[in-house]
């Protein structure tokens, strides 16, 4: 249990056996003396009464605060020795790991030989890169030392990282749900990772680069995925054949012609089953993009979210909009004007909530006019407004607040919350999958 | 380690692809991990011993396991472990033991945590060590602040009981600093050297009124007599037993039932409270090895009538205090002491022609064998200017040192004075007025003087070294006089300037040195005898050591 090999001096066990244990047992002594001196009185007299309890209650503390290893780190607080016997010790309690890539070697060099063959416990492990600039010069680091961690982390269930990868290795966690790839993936290692029997969840791939993910229907659990045009265009058959895929999110959007195909291609296949529909309309030039969405076809649409969209005065009818959805939210619409609104509205019967932010053109008409057609029919639920940055609705309102806070049952007005952002990418959300339906 | 045989799975694991079964395999799994619960409870029921604590015997069988089957998935016996794991965790977080353990490992640094992870069972014996080095002093004015637990505090006088060398009790809460003691089964503090009854601030003894409306009989019984409010006596008798070798003791309270002459080895005792007389004669009768004496308190409040008649009984009494008007009554009796080394007279200021007289007295008595007289001269300022005339101090013959503070000179001739002749050193401490003329009349007077201290002089100038330097080559003595100076800036500032081109050719005649160290500033009047034993040829002033009281 104890490590007495700890000062590095050969100690020859035949002559000296009893002299350098009385050593240690000086230089220990010393050592417990130093930290009782920080102490006042009263935490001495009770730490010694209470010594039974310290080794747990030390182990206690550190899965508090170092439930992550970040070897990098802990090498500032720890070293040599020390270092080793913590690792040991807490082998079993870290939950968490964080490498950096540059250093993997080292760092693992450093678990070999505090004698850690695996944790067991951790779940999530993530690579990251330094802040290296000339990142691209040196891509011939090693990556060799990756083979090692599907045996150092056998239960893994989460890996994101952001080197490029070659080797393949990935495919040698059994356990992995979430992976998420930062910077470029060798085809092999993608061909593996498809191939092998993982039970993922979750791929994220966000570099620019194209990945041929050719077998992907195989990885039946997948539920979120998120890639860029390109990939999708090569494996868009397959994708949509997964069954369980609720989340998909498309970015990159650089060439319009590319990603209205990909775009329209998913409306296509997968209109009955869309959830929710976020789209940042910034790489169409106008809203013939959107018509040729065709996104009528969405009938069981919730949600309805446009960014950076330009209706160029069309007849809101003509676009193709989808109808049954209960939210919408126009963000960024710099011609989005009161009566399309009104049009819209009109046309969606299960419309319960707007959120505007940055529409610049509506006015406080738009609050009138719904009002006045909301009347008309009878709805139990009022209707409401979420509002950020539209200088003359708001103003509108704030002058006659007195009037519609006494109209609050049939149409309210909010301030937008924080955690309504608007969409950076396309952003596909499914509803789950249900065989009897 | 040999692997333990923790039982056969109760069930074996089987694997799941389609999602609508896995609610069914969940329920499966629910079920064997009560079973597994049920099991592994009943297995450790039967380890348990009795009055043992159980949780981590359970926690470090439940581990064994674990590490067996790591490779496999989760079985039931895995989640058994983790569900209990996580219980004992929240157990853990409940527990305030745990929370301060915490907010002690926060002041570590962690190469420390992990050290006291390997080292903790040498706790115990390294804090035991630690304090016996360091805490060797009980004092029951800080205790309660320092260790407010009753746990620890018991601890800490258990451990420490033997060890302390020097206790401070608070005078009027004895009984509680003795209940603290008994509490944590302290029976004896053997090793207390030093013992000292103090009073906190804003504390007083018997108040002044009081006193003056009781009628006191000289032989008033301890304790039961009507004694208006004081402290509480009877804790007192305690303490001899407690602490067997007490050698040194001080009291600020009063004092007035037999305590003190139970300790058979004290040597030292300060009283600045009253004693009564009963106990004073126990002191001096059952004391033997009592060297110093000193009473300290103001006659003039406290028990007029008190007498020092059995202080011939302690053959070993050497310095006595006390104040003037007692030595007024018994002056003839310690006159007669052979051996007394050290005489003060207290309290002067509340008499001063009282103090004149009995000086008078020492000195007829006993001029000759006078070796060293310290006076702080505040007292005679104004009226009594010529205290040393009316003493007759000039009758020192063999008077060896003289120290003067706060004298006043006037602009008198040192002749006028009848200053007597010291043969070895004279300090002048905070004589605001004497000037150049006077200390060089004082050398003259004294040839062969050996060592000058002038501290807080602030008329005298570098002329004076000029005057004692001509003074000293003209008496042609072996030694130089060495003048010691304290608080002089000019005049040690003005020798040095001078030292290279003029003062060290004058060495053999005349040395400057400067004080050193703080010195305890002198109070009242002592009287130091020669004993019969040979003369101390080394004597040094009160000055560079510690004076009289320790």
């Amino acid at each position: 249990m104890s490590n007495r090999g700890k000062k590095g001096k050969s100690r020859s066990k035949e002559f000296e056996l009893n002299s350098s244990d009385s050593e240690t047992d000086k230089y220990d002594t010393i050592l417990v003396g130093n930290i009782l001196k920080k102490l006042t009185i009263q935490e001495q007299a009770f730490i010694t009464q209470k010594y039974k309890k310290v080794p747990k209650s030390l182990i206690a503390l550190w899965k508090k605060i170092y439930s992550r290893l970040e070897l990098g780190k802990m090498q500032w607080q720890l070293r040599g020795e020390n270092l080793h016997c913590f690792l040991k010790l807490m082998r079993v309690h870290f939950q968490s790991v964080q490498f950096r890539c540059e250093q993997l070697q080292e760092e693992l060099n450093i678990l070999e030989k505090a004698g850690i063959e695996e944790l067991p416990k951790v779940s999530s492990c993530v690579i990251y890169r330094g802040n290296n600039v000339e990142w691209e010069k040196n891509a011939n680091f090693q990556q060799w030392p990756f083979h090692a961690l599907p045996k150092l982390l056998i239960n893994l269930r989460d890996l994101e990282i952001f080197s490029p990868i070659y080797a393949c290795f990935i495919d040698q966690f059994k356990k992995l749900e979430t992976l998420k790839i930062h910077e470029g993936i060798s085809k092999s290692a993608v061909k593996a990772i498809m191939e092998s029997d993982l039970p993922l969840q979750t791929l994220h791939f966000y570099s620019k680069r194209l990945h041929i993910l050719r077998g992907i229907s195989n990885r039946t659990r997948l539920e979120n995925l998120m890639l860029n045009v390109n990939t999708f265009q090569k494996s868009r058959e397959e994708i949509v054949q997964l069954p369980n895929l609720l989340d998909i999110q498309i970015y990159d959007t650089t060439d319009p012609e590319e990603t209205l195909q990909a775009l329209i291609f998913m409306v296509d296949r997968s209109n009955i089953i869309m959830k929710r529909f976020r789209l940042n309309c910034g790489f169409m030039f106008h809203s013939e993009g959107l018509k040729q969405l065709n996104l009528k076809k969405c009938s069981a649409l919730h949600e309805l979210h446009l960014v950076n969209c330009q209706f160029d005065y069309e007849d809101m009818a003509k676009l193709n909009l989808p109808v049954s959805q209960s939210y919408a939210a126009f963000f960024n619409c710099p011609d989005l004007t009161d009566i399309q609104l009104l049009d819209f509205y009109k046309s969606c019967p299960n419309l319960k909530q707007f959120i505007l932010g940055s529409c610049p053109q509506l006015t406080g008409e738009l609050l009138h006019n719904i009002f006045k057609v909301r009347c008309d029919e009878n709805y139990k639920q009022a209707f409401t407004f979420m509002i950020d940055d539209c200088p003359i609705l708001l103003n509108s309102y704030q002058e006659n607040e007195k009037y519609w806070e006494r109209k609050t049952s049939v149409l309210k007005v909010e301030f937008l919350r924080a955690d309504v952002a608007p969409a950076h990418y396309v952003h596909f959300y499914f509803h789950k999958y249900n065989p009897e339906s | 380690m040999s692997k333990p045989n923790s039982g056969r799975p109760l069930v074996r694991k089987v694997k799941f692809l389609l999602d609508k079964d896995k609610e069914a395999a969940d329920e499966l799994k629910q079920k064997t991990r009560a079973e597994k619960a049920r099991a592994e409870k009943l297995r450790n029921e039967e380890m348990l011993c009795a009055g043992g604590d159980a949780d981590p015997r359970n926690i470090r069988n439940r581990r064994r396991p674990r590490r067996r089957h790591h490779h496999d998935d989760p079985t039931a016996e895995q989640q058994v472990v983790q569900q209990y794991e996580q219980q004992h965790a929240q157990l853990l977080d409940q527990d305030p033991d745990h929370q301060m353990l915490y907010n002690i490992f926060q002041k570590l640094e962690m190469a420390e945590q992990i050290a006291l992870h390997r080292l903790a069972r040498l706790l115990p014996d390294v804090c035991s060590a630690h304090w016996r080095s360091t805490c060797r002093k009980l004092d029951f004015r800080v205790l309660t602040e320092e260790l407010p637990e009753p746990n620890q505090r018991n601890y800490l006088l258990g451990q420490m009981a033997e060890h302390y060398r020097y206790v401070y009790f608070v005078a009027h809460r004895l009984q509680e600093n003795l209940n603290a003691l008994e509490s944590a089964g302290v029976k004896s503090l053997n090793s207390v050297q030093r013992v000292e009854l103090l009073l906190l601030e804003g504390e007083e003894t018997l108040p002044l009124e009081r006193i003056q409306e009781t009628p006191l009989t000289a032989d008033t019984e301890a304790g039961g007599d009507a004694k208006p409010k004081g402290m509480a006596q009877w804790p007192l008798h305690a303490l001899p037993k407690l602490m067997r070798n007490v050698k040194r003791m001080k009291a600020q309270c009063d004092v007035q039932v037999h305590f003190i002459e139970h300790f058979a080895q004290l040597e030292l005792l300060i009283l600045y409270g009253s004693i009564s007389q009963t106990a004073l004669t126990g002191i001096f009768e059952r004391c033997q090895k009592l060297e110093r004496l000193f009473l300290k308190f103001n006659d003039r409040n406290y028990n007029q009538n008190l007498s020092l008649k059995s202080i011939r009984k302690s053959t070993k009494l050497r310095d006595l205090s006390v104040p003037v008007a007692l030595f007024n009554r018994q002056k003839e009796m310690l006159m007669e002491l052979r051996q007394l080394h050290l005489l003060e007279l207290t309290h002067c200021e509340k008499d001063v022609p009282l103090t004149i007289e009995c000086m008078r007295f020492v000195l007829n008595q006993k001029a000759d064998t006078i070796e060293q007289v310290q006076l702080d001269c505040k007292c005679f300022a104004k009226k009594h200017i010529n205290w040393m005339q009316d003493v007759g101090l000039e009758r020192c013959s063999r008077l060896r040192g003289l120290v003067l503070v706060n004298c006043i000179f006037g602009n008198r001739e040192i002749c006028q004075l009848t200053l007597p002749c010291v043969q070895k050193y004279i300090a002048l401490i905070g004589c605001k007025d004497i000037k150049e003329y006077q200390v060089l009349d004082m050398v003259r007077r004294c040839s062969g003087l050996s060592e000058l201290y002038l501290i807080d002089c602030p008329q005298l100038t570098w002329k004076m070294l000029q005057g004692l330097y001509r003074i000293r080559r003209g008496e042609n003595i072996s030694y130089p006089l060495t003048v010691v100076l304290g608080q002089c800036p000019t005049l040690r500032t003005d020798y040095q300037s001078m030292y290279s081109n003029y003062w060290c050719f004058k060495l053999a005649y005349l040395k400057i040195e400067r004080i050193q160290g703080e010195s305890r500033p002198i109070e009242d009047i002592q009287i130091f005898f020669y004993q019969n034993t040979p003369q101390d040829k080394n004597l040094k002033p009160a000055l560079k050591k510690g004076s009289t009281q320790n």
